[in-house]
């Protein structure tokens, strides 16, 4: 039999430690869910700003005189027809995130020979139809830039996209020059 | 070889059968037929009757013959003029008479019949003229005889413009006048000028009967009001007026004689003023004697009135009151007679003395009339206003038989002359109506004579890089004259509301949508102000002022625009052929002393040099040529007079006025087929292109002109055309158009028009790597201007290329001199006929391996063609029915290939593989046939690349032809390659034939338009090609695109395709576009218009139909007369670095945009060419960059 003496209090310390321990455990958890929070925020900006570059872009293909060099939106925002505000928060105003385009740049472009052309049955290829070797029309890669800042979060999302058209030689002239 | 006989047989053979033995029919009939009866009462001729109603028309002493007074004959001859009339003719008349009530200073005028069709209000027509009938001596019909004619006109002005009447209208018989005519009774007229009399002449006929005294003197009030009118332009009369001491417009004496000597019947004219020893003194002494002149009658005052003095001594020829002497010395008053039937000569004296009608302002309103006409406001079916003016031509009738008046006859002369008609004179009722009736038939031609001031028949081109669209012009001379204005004018293309439209040089809209023309406002390049040139004598004054030109061209445009400009001056040039443009730089292309600076070249043994004044007969001709010296007036050999003869006319040898300095204001002729060709010689070191315009005119000569200034590098003439000159110069004989009356043809010797270089040229160009021109040859074509064809090398000296040279050379000419017949023709060319096929030139691999450039042309016309028939009337030797290939620079004859009938239109040339060489030609003749020439063949079905063939194996395939050679070929096949189906479009028609009386109308020839789809693939070898069947056009192997294409069917599984053009006379006058997948023509039908201004002159329309997939198409009618020949150009519209925003633009507006335009698919309105569904952007990838934070 052991001697009362002889043992000594570990418990308070060890309950002490493990309080601690548990303390720390907790604090630790907490501050973890803290950190995830923050990234789903961060990742839910990103998210809502490439959403509004796309939609933007869609928007810029839709919008007469895109390709031209003319505008991007029809009504654009911060005095610039390249410029597309969004609302994200609901409140009916447009000024949580902000599109910029960039003017379409053309990259590749080569003419469309009449030979390449489905003239006989397609009316949008006969169209193109001119005496000689090319056609009126062109085959143009053109890339367009759309950079979405989130103006509360700071997120910002960069997308390049491309596009592919039909075009004419009389453009192709003036714009892929 | 042949034997000299066979030749000369030959020679003398086919002289026989391109002799032209019958009236010569051709485009140009369009604008002077005068054959067109038609159409809606907005064309038709406004004539209306100014009857001088004093009671001189009832005055016993002109004896007038046949029981009538001579007023009652002129109401009589004017009612049987206008009966006499066909049905399907009409008029517009009316007659204006002097006021007849009111005191004796009330001269105005009224309107006894307001101006309306004739056939329609004949009966009230007749009435009115009944009623003046009966009513010759009713103090309301007539007014007392010494009134002056000022006021009268003066009024006539008022009316056709619409304004108050003098005197407010007092004197006016209310019970006579018509109230039609007035919109107050009787303080101010109506205008009977609605808009939809804009299309119509106007006309004054003045019939006038001489007062004993002569014409009464005008008063300064209404030299005051013409004065005002004046000042409206900004300027003075160009003469003195009533009022003025001296200076007014000049009158041709007249003297009259008599005409029968007989001793019965002498008038009496009572015993003389004057006291005379015996007979032979008062005979003499009445002669001249002013006082007698007032006493007895004013016709004595010249000898060869007829007047003597009683030889009888019996009391009742002689009278000795209050005479002075007795017995032997005993003077007496001697009775004066005249003899009878004293008729008036009709002419000038035989020393042409003028003398000073200043008293008179007759024939300067008239001339006021003529030139600036009546101011016309016409409402637009917009609701938009236009202001015209309608000049009026006056002609007068003289009429009178016992007393004519040399000073009436004197004024009635130069009021017509002024007026732009012609005076007559008329002793009894029979003259009378001959005179009318010459009146009539003249007013009822020139009325369809004139209509071409809006009508470009020249084609419009433009250098591909520049902006710059250059459009030839002409008008038709008056009177049928064979000088005829032209012009080369340059516009641009700009966008007006996002439409591309022809520009000014101010960027203003240049056409007028109304008449298809220049608006009166615009300006085109290279025209200058000339409000302000010296005229010498009197200061400064606009160019345009007193050079007598018809019609004198004012400007309409809007006081406001012309800010000060004149309405004389070049610019703004407007619609008018003789301002502004090439012609104004031309004409000041002087030395200090006066003398023409420019460059006229000439060949001689197969060189170039200066012309010189001994290749002509005459120095006048060539002093005309290069324009120091005017022409002469000229006009119709004869000339109508007054007693149903055909006298000389007067003017034939007077000459046209010049202006102070510079070159005759004519000096640039008519460019009606000739299309300007520009060549580029590289790039201008401040930018901009370098180039030359080449195109042929009608007064003779073949030009290059600097499109920077307008003004004219050098001219060339041919020996073969020399002879054309003397016409130009004496601007006589007149044209004879087909329609013509036979009878007047030779009464007036008229002749078929001369043409000069008048067709397109050819060109051949080859460029550095800098873009600069190296080798330049150009190939001009006579068409109906002969059978030559010349070849200049216009290339840059040796080593200065990209530079033009001061003079080009000679390459070589080839052809025959002569139209008639074979001598003298180069060897090997015999069988070439007039030069209309403009030459095409490319490299063929097969010659030379492709290093010498060939050029190739059709064989041109034969006059067998000129025959007016459905018929194809050709047979026997026929010229032009065969293909010549000549090398371009040597001009040897390669080879001629042969076709069934004249190949008239231009080849076109087929690059298949598009390495550079020419592999095909398709050439289309005059009865309907379609040809291929092989140069290469192409093996298999894909047209990847051609084996060339040698000259010796080239062969010709007559590919198609119609069913019926009355549809004709004329144009220029246009040619489209998918792969190795060549699609050949043309349409049949028959431009020479522009009338109804021609066959495309009389006969009703169904012309077509046609989509023929050749396929040149070899299987092997020619054999194989030349064995396969010639295609029938109009058989069942070709879809009627009425029907379209069956779903799921394409075209190529037929061999083409066509449409019937369904109008009656439609056809097919110039050659197609193929552009953006579409197929565009014009055509043109005789059967009057619609929607144009002034003129009736056929209905063009446009078509545009799609190539591959053909569906139904009936038109869209854009405008009037034969349409100009469609170009597909693209163009950039070069802002020049200034891109204008917003109203700094201006109305027109450049940007940098590259635009493909058709210009003359439908007229000179440019037509976009656009792919469907260009710029559908899809997508094609996406790179998103998320960690850019």
């Amino acid at each position: 039999m052991r001697s009362p003496t002889t043992e000594r209090g570990l418990v308070l310390l060890v309950a002490l430690i493990m309080l601690l321990l548990v303390t720390i455990m907790g604090v630790a958890a907490a501050s973890q869910v803290q950190n995830n929070l923050r990234v789903v925020y961060n990742v839910e900006a990103r998210s809502a700003a490439r959403n509004a570059a796309l939609t933007a872009i869609q928007e810029a293909i839709a919008t007469p005189g895109f390709l031209q060099g003319e505008q991007a939106f029809t009504s654009g925002c911060n005095g610039s027809s390249y410029a597309r505000c969004l609302d994200l928060t609901g409140d009916g105003v447009e000024d949580d995130i902000v599109v910029e385009m960039s003017r379409p740049r053309c990259i590749s472009a080569y003419p469309l020979r009449n030979s390449q052309l489905n003239a006989l049955s397609d009316p949008k290829d006969a169209s193109c139809f001119t005496p000689g070797l090319y056609s009126l029309c062109a085959e143009a890669l053109w890339e367009v830039t759309a950079v979405a800042s989130d103006v509360t979060t700071g997120a910002k999302v960069e997308v390049r996209q491309g596009l592919q058209t039909r075009t004419t030689l009389n453009l192709l002239a003036s714009a892929c020059s | 070889m042949s034997k000299p006989l066979d030749g000369f047989f030959w020679g003398y053979i086919v002289a026989l059968l391109m002799a032209p033995c019958f009236a010569l029919a051709e485009d140009i009939d369009l604008f002077a037929s005068g054959l067109t009866t038609e159409g809606g009462s907005d064309t038709l001729p406004n004539v209306i009757f100014v009857l001088d109603n004093t009671s001189n028309w009832s005055r016993q002493s002109q004896k007038w013959p046949g029981g009538l007074k001579q007023g009652q004959s002129e109401v009589l001859a004017i009612r049987n003029t206008l009966a006499a009339l066909p049905d399907n003719v009409d008029v517009n008349v009316g007659i204006f008479e002097f006021t007849t009530q009111g005191n004796a200073n009330q001269d105005g005028g009224y309107v006894r019949f307001d101006l309306q069709a004739y056939q329609g209000a004949k009966a009230a027509f007749n009435a009115t003229l009944d009623e003046i009938y009966e009513g010759i001596n009713d103090p309301n019909e007539k007014r007392n005889s010494n009134s002056s004619l000022g006021n009268l006109v003066a009024d006539f002005y008022h009316y056709l413009a619409g304004e108050a009447s003098l005197f407010s209208g007092a004197g006016t018989p209310s019970a006579l006048a018509d109230a039609g005519g007035y919109t107050v009774p009787w303080s101010r007229f109506a205008s009977p000028l609605t808009s939809a009399m804009l299309c119509s002449k106007t006309y004054m006929i003045f019939i006038g009967n001489p007062d004993s005294n002569g014409p009464e003197s005008d008063d300064q009030s209404n030299s005051a009001a013409l004065a005002e009118l004046y000042a409206d332009f900004n300027m003075t009369p160009p003469a003195a007026l009533a009022g003025a001491p001296s200076g007014g417009l000049s009158m041709p004496k007249y003297q009259t004689r008599s005409v029968s000597q007989g001793s019965t019947n002498q008038i009496d004219l009572g015993f003389s003023a004057q006291c005379y020893p015996g007979p032979s003194a008062c005979s003499s002494g009445i002669l001249g004697a002013s006082s007698e002149a007032a006493s007895i009658t004013a016709a004595c005052v010249d000898a060869a009135a007829g007047c003597f003095c009683s030889t009888s001594n019996s009391g009742a020829n002689r009278s000795k009151t209050d005479c002075p002497g007795n017995g032997q010395s005993q003077q007496y008053r001697y009775r004066v007679f005249q003899n009878p039937g004293v008729t008036e000569a009709g002419g000038h004296t035989a020393t042409d003395i003028l003398i000073d009608g200043v008293d008179y302002n007759f024939d300067d309103w008239t001339k006021f009339l003529k030139e600036f006409g009546v101011p016309v406001t016409v409402t637009g079916d917009d609701g938009s206003t236009e202001n015209y003016r309608a000049q009026v031509t006056t002609y007068t009738v003289d009429v009178y038989n016992a007393k004519p008046n040399a000073l009436h006859s004197a004024l009635l002369d130069s009021a017509a002359e002024q007026g732009g008609g012609y005076r007559q004179s008329a002793t009894n009722a029979a003259e009378l109506e001959a005179a009318l009736n010459r009146v009539f038939g003249d007013i009822i031609d020139i009325n369809t004579s004139f209509s071409a001031v809006t009508l470009p028949l020249s084609s419009a081109n433009r250098a591909q890089a520049d902006n710059r669209v250059f459009v030839g012009m002409f008008r038709p001379g008056a009177d049928r004259e064979p000088r005829w204005l032209g012009n080369l004018k340059q516009y641009q293309l700009a966008f007006f509301n996002g439409q591309i439209e022809l520009a000014d040089v101010n960027l203003e809209r240049a056409i007028n949508p109304q008449t298809g023309f220049s608006q009166s406002c615009a300006t085109s390049f290279w025209t200058s102000d000339t409000s302000d040139v010296d005229a010498s004598v009197s200061g400064l004054q606009p160019y345009f002022d007193d050079l007598a030109l018809d019609p004198n061209p004012v400007s309409t445009c809007s006081p406001t625009v012309l800010a000060g400009r004149s309405v004389l001056s070049d610019s703004p040039d407007g619609p008018f052929v003789e301002k502004g443009g090439a012609a104004q730089q031309i004409r000041n292309q002087i030395t200090s002393s006066g003398a023409s600076a420019r460059i006229i070249l000439t060949e001689s043994g197969q060189a170039l040099r200066a012309l010189s004044v001994n290749d002509f007969s005459d120095a006048a001709y060539y002093r005309y040529l290069v324009g120091e010296n005017p022409g002469l007036r000229g006009g119709d050999a004869k000339i109508p007079l007054g007693s149903g003869l055909y006298g000389t006319n007067p003017y034939l040898n007077s000459t046209e006025r010049m202006p102070a300095s510079g070159l005759r204001p004519t000096i640039h002729g008519d460019i009606v087929h000739s299309r300007p060709l520009t060549v580029s010689y590289g790039s201008k070191s401040d930018g901009g292109t370098l180039f030359r315009v080449f195109y042929g005119s009608n007064d003779g000569v073949y030009r290059s002109l600097n499109p920077d200034s307008g003004s004219e590098d050098w001219a060339f003439i041919a020996p073969e055309h020399y002879q054309g000159i003397e016409r130009q110069y004496r601007n006589t004989p007149t044209i004879s158009y087909f329609g013509l009356d036979a009878a007047l043809t030779t009464d007036i010797d008229a002749e078929n028009k001369d043409y000069f270089f008048d067709g397109s040229t050819g060109v051949y160009t080859k460029y550095n790597t800098s873009g600069q021109l190296t080798t330049g040859f150009i190939f001009p074509t006579m068409r109906r201007g002969g059978r030559m064809l010349y070849g200049f090398d216009i290339s840059p000296a040796a080593g200065q290329a990209g530079t033009p040279p001061d003079s080009p050379s000679l390459l070589w000419k080839l052809g025959c001199p002569s139209s008639a017949q074979d001598t003298g023709c180069t060897p090997g060319f015999s069988n070439v006929g007039q030069t209309w096929s403009t030459p095409v030139v490319g490299s063929i691999e097969g010659y030379q391996e492709g290093s010498r450039p060939v050029l190739m042309m059709g064989g041109g016309w034969d006059s067998c063609l000129d025959v007016d028939g459905a018929a194809y009337a050709c047979s026997g030797t026929v010229k032009g029915d065969s293909v010549f290939f000549v090398d371009a620079r040597s001009g040897e004859l390669l080879a001629e290939l042969a076709t069934d009938a004249p190949v008239v239109a231009e080849l076109e040339l087929l690059d298949i593989d598009f390495d550079g060489h020419i592999d095909f030609v398709y050439a289309a003749d005059a009865a309907g046939g379609l040809y291929r020439i092989s140069l290469s063949q192409l093996p298999g079905a894909q047209a990847t690349s051609t084996v060339p063939m040698a000259k010796s194996s080239w062969f010709i395939k007559k590919i198609a032809s119609v069913a019926s050679s009355s549809r004709r070929f004329m144009n220029r096949p246009v040619v489209g390659a998918l792969g190795a189906d060549v699609f050949v479009t043309l349409g049949s028609g028959d431009r020479e034939r522009p009338l109804k009386q021609n066959y495309p109308y009389k006969q009703q020839v169904a012309n077509r338009f046609y989509v023929f789809i050749d396929r040149p693939t070899v299987g092997d070898n020619e054999t194989e090609l030349t064995a396969r069947p010639t295609i029938n056009l109009d058989g069942g192997t070709l879809l009627n695109a009425a029907l379209g294409l069956a779903p799921g069917a394409a075209i190529t599984d037929y061999d083409g395709w066509y449409i019937d053009l369904l109008d009656r006379g439609e056809q097919v006058v110039n050659q197609s576009a193929i552009g953006g997948g579409q197929v565009f023509f014009n055509t043109f039908q005789p059967n009057g218009g619609n929607g144009g201004m002034c003129s009736n002159l056929g209905l063009s329309k446009a078509y545009r139909i799609p190539l591959f997939a053909p569906k139904n198409d009936v038109g869209e009618a854009f405008g009037e007369g034969i349409p100009i020949p469609p170009i597909i150009v693209t163009v950039r519209l070069d802002s020049n670095g200034s891109s204008c925003q917003g109203a700094g633009c201006g109305a027109g507006e450049l940007t940098d945009d590259v635009v493909t335009v058709c210009i003359g698919c439908k007229g000179f309105d440019p037509v976009k060419i656009e792919p469907l569904g260009a710029e559908v952007l899809n997508e094609a990838f996406r790179v998103e960059n998320i960690d850019r934070l």
